[in-house]
Formats: C-alpha cells, structure tokens, sequence
C-alpha cells in the first residue's frame, strides 16, 4: 500500500491553527504519511507544528459555510483545531487524517522509516541486555542461574528469550511451571535486594482451577527463593473475591495447604476499562473551562484516578516493606502478570533501590519490568482519554505507574537523578514516537 | 535557652520571664494519635504545660493559654467507663485537648477554675500575660513601623498627597490610626463633612500609591446610603477629588468586597454602596467575598475534616464542602483584580466592604503584597501587618476573642488566618520571592492568640495607646527580629518593582497542610525540605570553595611578587568564579 493513495489533499493554504494559551497562527498544511505538518512559512519568525498521526486519539469536523474546522485530540492530551478554508479540502484531509492515524500494520508506522537527525553514540537497543544484569547479580549471589528456555519464545510468549530462575530448578521443571500459571508465564526473579538477600518474583496466576490443581514443580520453584524456616509473602493484585472468581475460568491462587510457607496478603489493584474511563474522566476535568461553578476537587475525586494511584502505590509499599523490613522474600502476580503486576513489582524497587532512581536505572527498569516483562503497550495504549470508539484492551497502566513515580519524586524531591519532563517524554514515546522502543506488545512481537 | 525560654534549674517545665507557675496535677492526656498518656500537667500564668510520666520518648504538650477557646466538663461524678471523667478543651488553632482526671473528690474542680481563670483573663478583671511578660531581646519590634517613615518610603507626602493629623485624639474616627494621608485638595474641614457620610467615621484614605503610575489604593468603610438612598455632596466631591489626584481622566474604580446581594441588604442598616447616578465618575464592582459568620463556618468545618482524623475515603470533596480554598480564592482573585487595575490599568481604586476592616484590609494588603517588593521582606511584611491590620483598626480582640471566655461570640472569625493563608498560597507560587519562609507565618498566627506580646492585642490604635501597649508589653516582631535566620527562606531573590499575580485557581491553591494538619504526627512532612537542606549544603560548599580559593590567590599572589610577573589581578579572578553561582 502506498500512503499516497491515503492522501487526496496533500497540501491546503490559508489554513488557521488554534492552540490553548497561544495566539493563531495562519500558514499551510501539509500531510505526509506519518506527519501532520503545519508551517507558518513566515520568513522572520517561522512557526512550525509536526505531529505524528499515530499521536491522533480522536478528530472532529465542523463546518461553517465554506469553511471547515478540524479538533485534534491527541494521544498525549493535546487539543489542537484548524481551521480549513474549502470543504473539499476539508473534508480531504479529515478523511486522511483518520485512515493515516488508525492503521493496523505495525511495519507502515513511523519508526521504521524515521532517520535519526542526530549521531547515535549509543545503541539503545543493545544498552539493556539480560546478561548484563545477571552479570551484575552473580558477583553477589550463585543461587540464580541463566535460563535460554525460551530461545524461541516456544515457552512463553509473553516472555524475553532469557529468564532469571532459581539455581536448583532445571529446565525441564520449568516447562511443566508453565503449563500451570496463566499465559505460561512462570515465576521468575524481578529484583534481587543486595541488603539481604531477599527477593522479588514475578508471575501470573496458578491455573489451579475450581478442583484445585497443584504443581509440585512450582511449589518447588518458588520455595527455592526461601532461606530455611523463613516464610515469603505471596502478594495478589487481586482482591480475594475476584481471585476466587478466577478459579471457575481456570486461574486462581495459591492455596495454603499446597504453599504453608507463604503468607498470601490479596490488594485491590483495578485493571483496564476501569482504569481507561478514570482516565476519560480525569482529563474530562483537567479540560473544564468553566470558572464559575469550580467543582475542581469533587471532580478530581470522581475520577478516582488518585484512589487508583493510592492503591498501586500501597501495594508497592507493602512488597517493598516485605523485603526490607520483614526480611522476607515476595511473589506478586495479579491475572496475567502483565500489568498491575509490573506497577507493583517496579515501584517496589524505585523504592527499594537508589539504581533505580538514576536516568540509566530507570531506563533498565523500564526494559527489564516493562519491555521485556511483555507489558502489552501495542493495545494498552492504542487509545488515550479522548478517543470515542470503545475497545476492551486499552489501559492507562504504565501512565499510571509514571504517575506513581512523580508522586514519589514529589515527596522526595533530591532522591532522583531525572527530573518530571523525563517522566512526560516517557508517557508520550509510549503512545505515539519515532522510536521503536514501545512497539509491539512483547519481546516476541518486536 | 531554647524558643526565648529559661529553663530554670531543678525545675520541671520551662518558663519565661514574668511566668509563675500556678498549679499541677496528675492527669491522663486522652491523646487523639496515641491513646491515653499518663502525665503531669503544670498551669502557669501563661501556659498549659504537659508531660508524660510513662512514654518514652516524652509526650509533651506545651499550650499557651491564649489558645484556648472553650474549657468544658466532661462526665459527671457518677459517669461510668474509664477516662469519661474530665475536661475538654477547644482550641482556637485546629486542636482540642482531652483530660481525664481521677472521679473521686472533685478533682478537676481547682483546675477548672485555674484554667478558667487564667485562659480568660479579660473575663476575670485580669491582665493578659503580655502584661507580666518580662522577656529581653536584642531588638525593639515597637520600633519596626514607623507611619511616617513608612509613609515616606512610598514618597508621600507630594504635590498631590498630603498628610494630616486631623485624628491625632481619634477625634475624626476612633478605629482609625492617627496619622492618614489624604488627597492635598480636600482639607479637614472636607474630611469632617465625608465622615459623616461613611459607616464608623472611616473616611477614604490612602493605603499605598504605584511610584510609577501615581495611582493609588484607598480604604474605607461603606457609604451610608440607606433604604432611602441618601447622598452626599461632600462625599461625591471627595470621590472626585481622589480620581483627580492622579490626573485621571478614566472613572474612578471602586472595588465593594461583598456579594451584590449583602451590600443591597446593607442599606436596610444605614448602609450601602455607591450608586451610578450619585457617583458618575466611579464604576463600582463587587468581588463577592463572604462576611466573616460564613468564614468562621467553613474553617469550622476544616476543622472537623482534618482534626483529629483526616476524613481520607472522601477528602477531596469533603476538602471542596468546606469551601475554604474557595474563599481563599475569591479573596486572592479580588486582590489580583485590585493590584492589576492600579499597576497595568494605571487607575486608582477605592476598596472598601462594610465597616472597611475585614475584607477591605484583606484585599488591600494582598494588593500591596503583589505590587510592592519591600512587603515581601520580613521586615516589610512586618510593615504591613502593623499598618493595614493594626493601625486601620482590625478588630483583633473582637475577632480572635483574646482572654474571651464567650466562645460562641458571633464577632469570633479567621480573617486574619484567611490573610495569612493567601501569603503562603503566594509563597507557594513565587518560592523565590519571598524572604520570610512558612515557620515566620506559623510563628505569626501562633502569637496572634498566645497574648506573650502586646502585637494582636485590642481593636484599635486608640484602644492600644489607652492601655499603653508599646509601653507596658513586648512586639512579637522583637521576638522574630532577634532571630531572623530561622524564619528566613533560604530561596528569597532579591527583586525590585516585579508584581506577582498568583494564579487564583482551585487546580493551583493547596490547603496549608504544614499549619491546619499540623498536630497529626502521621501527615507531617518530611521535615526540614530536603531542596532547603540540600540548598543550604550547596551554599556552605561554595562558602568553602571561595575560601579556599581566596587563600590560594594570597599564596599564588605572594609567589608572584616574590617573581614580580604580571597576572590577573584576584578581584577579576573571584568575578569570574561568582558568575557560576
């Protein structure tokens, strides 16, 4: 497919672009496969706006005579209008706009043709590599070892190549754990806390069922983290009623009698269209312009995003407070392991670990939790608060857990090496970028 | 010496200067966080001091008696349950104090009447504290506001201005100061005609005047128009004389705090605003801030959010039902319109609500706040607080209820607190622009009822100088001038002539946490602020750099002559380093 054949008017002049906060401006726009190009063309002083379509969340026309009105809302919360003289014209680029900014195939977004203007003096590709890390951790401990068992993503596919497991788990123990948690996805080691020796998994449920399957294997894994006589903590995102629920559709949890060393504390973490309509309402409110009747507060409060941030948040302290206070070693999961489980698993260990807090730790910690963790970023964030076609798979998580990281700076503002305009480049690359970096939605995919 | 506090030797609780002690008892401190703390309590002439014979660490409450609004008894000699026989006790600084004392023998009954006695001073033909208070300090805040020097700062009297000592005896107004500046075209004659004309005699005067612009703010109480809409001529002239004064040919503008509809129902007592058709020359607007009844209701029901639970499943609308932010945000939008009218639209203003006290003085000093870089100085704002707050006659007594035991008194409410809170609202917008930091405010409200200094006590000047305040009693400015580093904000930028607009948007104000949930030991914040604390390293890094460069100049230097070559000269080479900070 050629993107010209997307594109019946490339080009319209006379075009008034309306920004908040700023004055119009009039110049020309352009549209070219991946951009949204309007310039100012003036001489002096010239203005210039590229936005990426993939950036488009959702658009609106209106038209008044002749002259048509084009609302962009954009994935990164943006709300731009132009105003296009010609309703063909109009009608032109907002039917262009909206094919170019909802295509399906990965391989036409803009990633894959963007030329970097700048000298790459490091591969970020390469930067964050598994081996690396386990590098870093067996010049403390020997009781972990290097797993390929996925080379071809043939076990899990949700997984990275290389996985960290327990020494004394073999390969082949390490199939049958997978036939026994939710989307294959064994437990594996997500932090390793040097202080003492604790550590932090990460999984998906026990597909244990309403007949209550056990797998010898994966009791036998996780206790492999335990020293003798020390009992873990097993932490569920889930509120024990929903994990009860899951065992009619095959998931479950951990039943006591099968893991008596571990103490299962169940939390309240919601997960997507939830979490996507707290979103909508969140910047509903944000977007209010009336100043008479300034329901600010109450609004920020039906929103429940802060309720939602305070979830996350506590349940990252308690993992946290697991490790380092009780001495303990924890497991987290939720469902699928892919989502709340990450939030909870990272920040405990922004928490935990100085690293963490650095620019290049927190890069590895968004590789290492995020990327390679297979946090579905593909159909979580397709769709940001203004899109109006509803879908099941959207999901502000990882804005949700930037959110709870500036949240934590704010509260210790000299502990952090980055500061809150790293979070928000972060929050937008996730949605619409010219890197790859959050393509896909796994390891596999990519 | 801790807090201008003698410790004095083999004695149990500290204590000031001129503070004797009264009594003491056993008690059990029903602490809201903690539960039930044994202790001793110790009631002097100026506080309540308690400590804990048990806890470790020691529990202590240190309470001066001016805080106390309301001493009740709880239970009655035959009450059952452990600890329901005691006495409650209401703060007017968002705490209340629980006491439970042994039920046999009328126990509480001396304390009562002690607290009683010595809580409420002016209820029991006593002196407040401030009167026995013979602390020393290094500096004099008697001397910190001088009217005419102040008035002389801002370049007055001038060609157009002049200043006149009409109410030198309170003969003209009796809540006024005694020294007003006023237009030089009106003479005193003039103001004893325009006094008639305004509510309590409190005729139009000059706050401050824009040394650029010549524009100036004025203050005053509301026009006596009445049901029958009376007018004025010498009012009406006076009115033009003040737009005049500034070679203004745009009308006059009047800023009437209250909502339309209040100061509609004012002319049903006497009062009123000034009407189209009287004043031609004046436009009027209305900045709809509530009388002090509604604010002393919403800080009350702050008070039930935040003390002593934080009401956390719901706090944000709980936190909007209060509608103290919301206040808090009209008196700064009225301000903002205030400073930006005299500064960008070059105009003079008349502020004024109904007696010209409350809200008037809350818009005029904000105003004054924004526009004038001096007020922001610790100093400055001392200044300030004197002038608009004291000298004009804010009723301090009537409003904070000094040595009142009447705490249901209708004249009770928090505008001061509401004044503050605006400054620390700006604070938080300009970090930078401030030289006072959040203890100078805290510090301030806590001796606006503690009565150790005469500063916030009685409603008037004339009031003031009856009783012979700067005489007989101590400034709280001596106790913050002797120690100006701990209330100094370690960020302040020096700026002249830079008028600060805060944003007066509910998405931009915060409530003051470190001062309204300050008793509850699980939401203080990390104290001291890391940025402060790492601020002050940097500095004292740089502190140390310099030195050592400047020892390394004098070696290098002597090694120089000593070879008698040519270099820079070391002044140049200390610019150069300065430039990086």
């Amino acid at each position: 497919m050629e993107f010209a054949e997307l594109i019946k008017t490339p080009r319209a002049d006379n075009v008034a672009l309306h920004r908040p906060f700023y004055p119009a401006v009039e110049g020309t726009l352009c549209l070219t496969g991946h951009h949204l190009i309007f310039s100012s063309r003036r001489q002096d002083n010239a203005e210039e706006l590229w936005l990426l379509h993939s950036n488009i969340d959702s658009i609106e026309k209106r038209f008044v005579g002749s002259l048509g009105t084009i609302i962009i809302k954009c994935k990164d919360l943006r709300i731009i209008q132009l105003d296009i003289p010609g309703m063909e014209e109009c009608l032109n680029i907002a039917s262009s706009i909206e094919a170019l900014s909802t295509l399906d195939s990965v391989t036409l977004m803009y990633p894959f043709f963007y030329r970097p203007m700048f000298e790459i003096v490091e591969d970020g590709w390469r930067s964050f590599l598994p081996d690396q890390e386990f590098e870093l951790l067996s010049s403390v401990t020997d009781e972990w070892r290097l797993s390929c068992i996925n080379k071809e993503f043939s076990v899990c596919p949700s997984y990275p190549p290389v996985v960290i497991v327990p020494k004394s788990i073999d390969d082949e123990a390490l199939r049958k754990v997978a036939m026994f948690r939710h989307g294959s996805r064994f437990p594996v080691l997500s932090y390793y806390h040097k202080k003492n020796g604790m550590v932090m998994m990460r999984s998906s449920q026990p597909l244990t069922g309403t007949n209550g399957r056990r797998c010898k294997e994966d009791e036998k894994l996780i206790n492999a983290t335990l020293r003798p006589g020390k009992r873990g903590y097993i932490i569920d995102t889930r509120s024990l009623n929903v994990a009860q629920q899951a065992r009619a559709k095959g998931g479950g949890f951990e039943q006591e009698a099968h893991y008596p060393q571990w103490r299962r504390i169940h939390k309240c973490i919601e997960r997507f269209n939830i979490l996507q309509e707290s979103l909508i309402k969140l910047v509903e409110a944000c977007n209010d312009q009336s100043h008479n009747m300034d329901r600010w507060l109450s609004k920020l409060e039906a929103s429940n995003w802060l309720t939602h941030i305070k979830e996350i948040l506590t349940a990252a302290c308690l993992a946290a407070q697991c490790i380092d206070r009780e001495g303990a070693s924890v497991l987290v999961h939720g469902t699928e392991g892919t989502d709340s489980t990450l939030q909870v698993t990272s920040l405990a260990q922004i928490i935990l670990d100085p690293r963490c807090r650095t620019i290049r730790g927190f890069e590895s910690l968004v590789v290492r939790e995020w990327l390679q963790a297979g946090h579905p970023f593909q159909q979580r964030c397709a769709q940001s608060a203004y899109s109006n076609s509803k879908q099941k798979w959207e999901a502000p998580v990882f804005l949700l857990f930037l959110d709870c990281v500036w949240q934590i700076l704010r509260q210790f503002p000299c502990s952090f090496e980055f500061n809150e305009q790293f979070l928000i480049m972060l929050f937008e690359h996730a949605y619409a970028s010219q890197f790859g970096t959050f393509l896909g939605n796994n390891e596999n995919e990519r | 010496l801790k807090d201008g506090t003698n410790w004095e030797q083999n004695e149990e609780i500290p204590r000031l200067p001129g503070e004797t002690r009264v009594t003491d008892k056993d008690v059990i401190y029903m602490c809201p966080f903690n539960g039930p703390v044994k202790g001793r309590v110790y009631i002097t002439n100026y506080r309540l001091y308690l400590r804990s014979v048990e806890n470790d660490p020691v529990v202590i409450l240190n309470v001066p008696l001016g805080v106390i609004s309301r001493i009740e008894k709880m239970g009655g000699a035959s009450s059952r349950g452990e600890n329901s026989y005691g006495l409650d006790i209401t703060c007017k600084d968002m705490r209340n104090l629980r006491f439970a004392l042994k039920q046999e023998g009328h126990s509480r009954r001396d304390i009562f009447e002690v607290l009683t006695k010595y809580a409420f001073p002016q209820s029991h033909n006593l002196l407040f504290f401030a009167f026995a208070n013979e602390e020393k300090f290094s500096e004099n805040g008697w001397m910190v506001y001088n009217p005419m020097s102040e008035y002389r700062r801002q370049g007055l009297p001038n060609e157009r201005w002049r200043v006149t000592f009409i109410n030198e005896h309170y003969g003209l107004c009796d809540t006024y100061p005694s020294l007003l500046v006023v237009p030089y075209n009106a003479t005193d004659d003039d103001l004893k005609k325009v006094a008639a004309f305004r509510s309590r005699n409190r005729i139009p005067v000059l706050s401050w005047i824009h040394p650029e612009t010549q524009a100036v703010i004025m203050r005053c109480s509301q026009p006596l128009v009445g049901m029958s809409g009376k007018r004025n001529k010498d009012d009406e002239r006076y009115l033009d004389i003040i737009r005049e004064a500034n070679g203004q040919i745009s009308k006059l503008t009047i800023y009437d705090a209250r909502p339309n509809v209040n100061a509609v129902a004012n002319k049903a007592t006497g009062g009123g605003y000034e009407g189209e058709d009287a004043y031609p020359n004046a436009e009027l607007f209305f900045l709809d801030i509530h009388n002090i009844h509604v604010m002393r209701e919403s800080l009350k029901k702050l008070k039930d959010i935040v003390y002593p639970n934080v009401e956390e499943s719901h706090w944000l609308s709980s936190l909007e039902s209060t509608h103290w932010l919301e206040h808090i945000k009209l008196v700064l939008t009225g301000a903002i319109q205030v400073a930006d009218k005299v500064s960008s639209g070059r105009s003079s203003v008349l502020v004024h609500c109904s007696d010209g006290w409350d809200r008037t003085a809350q818009l005029t000093s904000l105003a004054m706040l924004m526009l004038d870089s001096y007020y922001r100085t610790i100093e400055g704002f001392e200044v300030l607080v004197q002038k608009e707050w004291i000298s004009f006659g804010h009723k301090f007594a009537s409003r904070i209820g000094h040595g009142d035991k009447n705490h249901a008194d209708a004249d009770r409410s928090p505008i001061f607190l509401q004044f503050v809170d605006c400054v620390w609202q700006m604070s938080k917008q300009f970090p930078t622009a401030f030289e006072f930091n959040e203890q100078f405010l805290i510090t301030i409200l806590d001796h606006l009822y503690s009565c150790r200094f005469g500063t916030f006590l009685y409603n008037s000047e004339s009031l003031r100088e009856k009783e012979k305040v700067t005489e007989k009693t101590l400034s709280l400015w001596s106790l913050v001038n002797s120690e100006k580093s701990k209330y100094t904000n370690p960020f302040y930028t020096k700026e002249l002539n830079r008028a600060l607009y805060p944003v007066a948007s509910m998405r931009h104000l915060e409530l003051w946490v470190n001062y309204y949930i300050r008793w509850n030991p699980r939401i203080r914040q990390q104290q001291p602020n890391p940025v402060e604390q790492r601020y002050m390293e940097l500095l004292a890094l740089r502190d140390d750099y310099m030195r050592r460069l400047e020892e390394l100049q004098i070696t290098n230097n002597s090694k120089i002559s000593n070879s008698s070559a040519s270099s820079a000269s070391p002044s140049q080479m200390m610019s150069q380093v300065q430039t990086h900070f």
